[in-house]
């Protein structure tokens, strides 16, 4: 095992992607000869030249439909949406394009491409730079939704998702970039699809993704000093959803509450309540909880700080729940 | 072409009826003229006719009341008008139209085979404020969640809650070790066991409404007595004696009741008014209802303009009334228009009674049997003579002690002169 | 080497088929057997037939809604045609994606599209992967005047050029989109001028010239081919018939119907090949009989196949 960080965590798991599969090509804005804005593809281009690497312009729905086309001939395409803010312009692709080809052809023309894109606050930048939009995408059968919150699982993920033979949005959340976390040395993947207890408990059980992940269990770790023990669950893949993780465990605490730092209002915490309430209503000793972002745009600076959920106010209804 | 069956008015003071039973089946066949059904208004069953030839599609809910005008069947050629039929808005039952706060059944499991008791608590349990899981363990312990008090938020039932008191259930138990904690196996309600059940509806329904409902709107008081009828009884003798077999039947007392009671409604009409919408509406006609028992309960048949009318006319209405009665077809016409009611309580033995006032009249009169009793003559002497009980209820609204005790007091006085029966 | 007259020959027998394809969808769209709109492909026919002419079987083609004669002669079925667009699971991507998502792995069409315009970007995809592989194969992307204004166009151009990818972009331009003429949605009367914003060049071909739009289509071809970028070929055409079956065509002027009618490639192209001596009367008619044959067989077979399931369409949302 080594310890990396975050990015390097992504940098490595594409630079390994490329080298296993020649199918495998990146598209982006200053992915190539700058190593990417965030230095996640730093290196690449060096390694892998050009055509693999390819710095694009300003065209967000001609990139992604690029990949869409790439992959529907059996390319691995893996197009780098700067920031989530932008991928508004890769909706028509995403959702029309790539999501419904599978489908549409009879099951015979698969599109294995993975958009990668930046979300989340952490860079204080306001309204355009700081969105999660992951609901977006979870609501689009044909396409898989990704949202690691340690280097071990974004560089397993990624792997995965680069190999997966459906459109997959791999959400990297930019305040975990400096994270730094065991990786193995030896090659691994992580499957999609599959749930991480990072916590185990019996009184409460916190589902979360993202950065998310790590103030739950900062206030798991304060509400174990009071007497509560919280269970924390870390989704790691939206859709497909690990439905049998969630329920198991709030069988057995009878409490849930789902974290996020997106908006909360029709946010993806609102499709894991329902589940959780249609499937375990019988099971609950107290309603489901979701904390989650504010809904107003992201306002520039530490002002963010308040719109999104925090460690104490997780503290503060947990212990709402576990009267 | 679409007919619609509607509630027809029956009767200068129907205003609703309840469908006591339908006698035909939804969707089938009928002639015009068939009886489809039978209503039930405030006094009579009524049969009700197919106003034509056709498929019939039923609307209107057996035991449901409904206005005076509702549709509540629509008969068609055929089956496909019958689905294009719209029925327009009031088919709707009158309950349904208050206010109606619907408690949605959740139920919890499909469990058909719960007992009467178990029941109850399960319909109890949900209305009270309780977590899912608590009330999930409370149905599976049979814990009246109704008994506990919760410590969850806004005074919620949790979980805890329930096991404490199961807990605390257990260990009672274990104190009553010897109760047999086994129950019958046969129906329970209440610690009762059942013998059967019917629902509450038809003539029982209404009369049990009525009932209520007069207790509920007057000041009922009852002044009751016996007075001395050896006269009365001599009278009624001679009278038949003389005149059974040019009339063709017996007067009885009950026909010479009811002419002493015209007679004296003739002079306090007070006794035959009514209170209705802050109005005290005295009455011109006196009609004078008297109970009569039938199969399906009670009905109070009604003489018409009683002051008008010979004892002879009296009593040839009441027989007529009687037999009608009995046969199950008196008229709307037969059961309104009552300003004053007499019951008979001697009839099935009683003596004195607390009867209660038939709205919206003032006053009833009970009557019991006659006795014959031990009396004190004007020789300070014990004799046996002939004593009726009697009990005026009366309306304190409207009549006064002084007012009832008038009318006593001359009914006891045509009581003693009881040929101011042929001359009044 | 290509004997010209056989060339010439199987580019007739080609458009007549395009022809008549359209005639048998009509009369069974007309007879209610067909399952949602359709669009008539009629006085496209010379574009889609020469095109196919001008690519190698291992070139791609990523089209538009009007190419049906394109399919054909690229090698797609009529039958399997025909039963996708009627909803059978006979067709080629099993009736599920009915007459606009003609999607065949074999016959190499990808990528379209009911969202006109969202094609260019695919067709991108496509012709990027194969300069990536280092392979000769060529991409042609098909759209409507109207598609050309969508952004992707613009995105999609900039970056083919950009690259010097091995593309070919067809605007077939019939002058209406869906019920508006070009006037008045666009500022500039010919889509080929587009093409100088990306220094690229523009071509305008007319498309009831069979000969010459195949001679353009060609070049272009193999311009891209050869490594030396894409190209902007507007053909200019004329919709014989409504947007979609049912369209009243209130918009159009009868003289100018009946001018273009007059004109048709088809019966014109028919002509030169008897004043050219290719071939006689009755070469031709046996010909034509042949292909009403085809036609025939194909829509007996698309009739009698299965219509698609219910259950089917809850299937591969997921590879």
């Amino acid at each position: 095992m080594t310890k990396i960080n975050f990015r390097w965590a992504i940098t490595h798991a594409l630079d390994e992607e490329l080298a296993r599969d020649d199918k495998v090509f990146l598209v982006g804005q200053d992915v190539g000869e700058s190593g990417g804005v965030f230095g996640l593809t730093r290196g690449l281009y060096e390694k892998y030249g050009g055509w693999r690497v390819k710095d694009t312009p300003i065209s967000e729905e001609g990139i992604t439909g690029l990949a869409v086309g790439a992959g529907m001939i059996g390319h691995r395409p893996v197009v780098e949406i700067m920031y989530m803010d932008f991928i508004s312009l890769a909706i028509e692709q995403l959702a029309n394009q790539a999501a419904k080809t599978f489908y549409v052809s009879g099951g015979k023309i698969k599109v294995p491409m993975v958009v990668r894109t930046l979300a989340g606050g952490g860079f204080k930048a306001g309204i355009h730079h700081s969105q999660s939009l992951e609901s977006w995408f979870t609501h689009i059968p044909g396409l898989k939704v990704v949202y690691p919150s340690t280097p071990y699982d974004v560089k397993g993920l990624l792997k995965s998702s680069i190999r997966d033979d459906n459109p997959v949005v791999f959400i990297e959340h930019k305040g975990l970039f400096s994270l730094k976390g065991e990786v193995p040395e030896e090659e691994y993947t992580i499957p999609l699809g599959k749930a991480d207890i990072k916590r185990e408990g019996s009184d409460v059980t916190i589902i979360s993704y993202g950065k998310s992940v790590h103030q739950s269990l900062e206030a798991a770790e304060a509400l174990a000093k009071e007497g509560i023990s919280a269970e924390v669950i870390d989704l790691r893949t939206l859709v497909p959803l690990d439905k049998e993780t969630i329920l198991k465990s709030v069988e057995k605490t009878n409490r849930a509450m789902v974290v996020y730092e997106a908006t909360k209002e029709s946010g993806f915490g609102a499709e894991v309540s329902s589940i959780i309430s249609e499937e375990l209503i019988y099971d609950l000793d107290a309603p489901v909880r979701r904390i989650a972002g504010a809904f107003t745009p992201i306002p520039l600076g530490d002002a963010e700080d308040a719109h999104f959920p925090t460690v104490e106010e997780i503290i503060k209804v947990a212990k709402e729940m576990c009267y | 072409m679409v007919s619609e069956l509607k509630i027809p008015k029956i009767g200068v003071e129907m205003q609703s009826a309840v469908i006591d039973e339908w006698d035909i089946v939804d969707g089938s066949q009928v002639e015009k003229g068939e009886i489809l059904l039978k209503i039930q208004t405030e006094k009579v069953t009524y049969e009700i006719e197919s106003p034509d030839t056709g498929y019939v599609k039923i609307l209107g809910k057996e035991g449901d009341e409904y206005d005076v005008g509702s549709i509540i069947a629509v008969i068609a050629e055929s089956h496909e008008q019958l689905e294009r039929y719209q029925q327009p808005n009031d088919g709707v039952p009158l309950e349904k139209k208050q206010v109606i706060n619907h408690m949605v059944n959740l139920s919890i499991e499909q469990e058909n085979t719960l007992s009467k008791s178990e029941q109850e608590i399960r319909n109890k349990n949900r209305k009270v404020k309780a977590t899912p899981l608590a009330k999930k363990i409370a149905k599976g312990q049979g814990i009246d969640l109704t008994t506990l008090s919760g410590t969850g938020p806004g005074g919620a039932i949790v979980k805890r809650d329930v096991l404490k008191a199961q807990e605390n259930a257990s260990t009672t138990k274990q104190e009553e070790s010897g109760m047999a904690a086994l129950q019958p196996r046969s129906e329970t309600e209440l610690d009762k066991l059942v013998a059967n059940r019917t629902p509450l509806k038809g003539m029982r329904k209404t009369i049990a409404t009525h009932m209520m409902s007069s207790l509920q709107t007057s000041a009922q008081l009852t002044d009751i007595n016996e007075i001395e009828v050896s006269k009365l009884v001599e009278f009624r003798k001679e009278l038949n004696e003389d005149l059974a077999s040019h009339l063709g039947f017996k007067i009885s007392f009950n026909h010479l009741f009811i002419k002493a009671v015209s007679i004296i409604l003739k002079e306090l009409p007070v006794m035959n008014s009514s209170i209705m919408d802050e109005e005290i509406i005295q009455w011109k006609s006196i009609n004078l209802g008297f109970a009569l028992s039938v199969e399906s309960g009670l009905v109070v048949p009604v003489i018409k303009n009683v002051d008008q009318l010979s004892l002879n006319e009296i009593a040839i209405q009441f027989n007529d009334l009687v037999a009608r009665g009995k046969a199950g077809t008196l008229t709307a016409d037969d059961l309104s228009g009552g300003t004053f009611t007499i019951t008979n309580i001697g009839s099935y033995g009683g003596y004195i009674s607390t009867p209660i006032i038939n709205q919206p009249q003032v006053a009833i009169l009970g009557l019991g049997q006659i006795k014959e009793k031990p009396i004190v003559n004007e020789n300070r002497e014990i004799v046996v003579g002939d004593l009726i009980g009697y009990s005026l209820t009366f309306d304190h609204r409207l009549i006064d002690g002084e007012t009832a005790g008038q009318f006593q007091n001359k009914f006891a006085h045509i009581m003693r002169n009881p040929k101011l029966l042929l001359v009044k | 080497m290509v004997d010209i007259k056989e060339f010439k020959l199987d580019y007739y027998e080609k458009l007549y088929l395009a022809r008549h394809f359209e005639d048998e969808l009509m009369k069974l769209f007309a007879d209610n057997k067909v399952v949602g709109w359709i669009h008539s492909n009629k006085g496209h026919e010379v574009i889609g037939v020469s095109l196919a002419l001008a690519m190698r079987s291992h070139d791609y083609i990523v089209p538009h809604h009007r190419d049906r004669p394109a399919y054909l002669a690229k090698g797609l079925s009529a039958k399997s045609l025909l039963a996708e667009i009627m909803g059978k699971t006979t067709g080629c991507c099993g009736g599920i994606g009915g007459e606009l998502h003609i999607m065949d792995v074999e016959t190499k069409i990808y990528g379209p599209t009911g969202v006109l315009g969202s094609n260019l970007p695919i067709a991108l995809g496509i012709a990027y992967a194969n300069k990536l592989a280092g392979n000769d194969h060529v991409v042609v992307c098909n759209f409507g005047e109207g598609g050309s204004n969508r952004g992707s166009f613009h995105e999609v151009l900039n970056m083919a050029a950009l690259w010097s990818l091995p593309i070919v972009f067809v605007c077939e331009n019939n002058k209406f989109v869906e019920f508006t003429p070009m006037q008045k949605h666009m500022n500039i009367e010919d889509v080929a001028r587009r093409a100088a914003g990306y220094d690229i060049e523009g071509i305008i071909a007319d498309a009831f010239n069979p000969m010459e739009t195949y001679e353009t289509f060609k070049y272009a071809i193999e311009k891209a081919r050869r490594g030396d970028g894409p190209t902007l070929v507007e053909a200019k055409t004329y919709r014989l018939d409504g947007h979609y079956e049912g369209d009243p065509m209130k918009y159009r002027d009868e003289e100018e119907k009946k001018y273009w009618l007059e004109r048709d490639p088809i019966t014109g192209f028919k002509a030169s090949l008897l004043n050219e001596s290719i071939a006689n009367e009755s070469e031709l008619e046996s010909l034509e009989a042949s292909v009403h044959q085809v036609l025939k067989e194909a829509v007996e077979f698309a009739l009698k196949s299965e219509p698609l399931k219910v259950s089917d369409t809850f299937k591969n949302v997921y590879a």
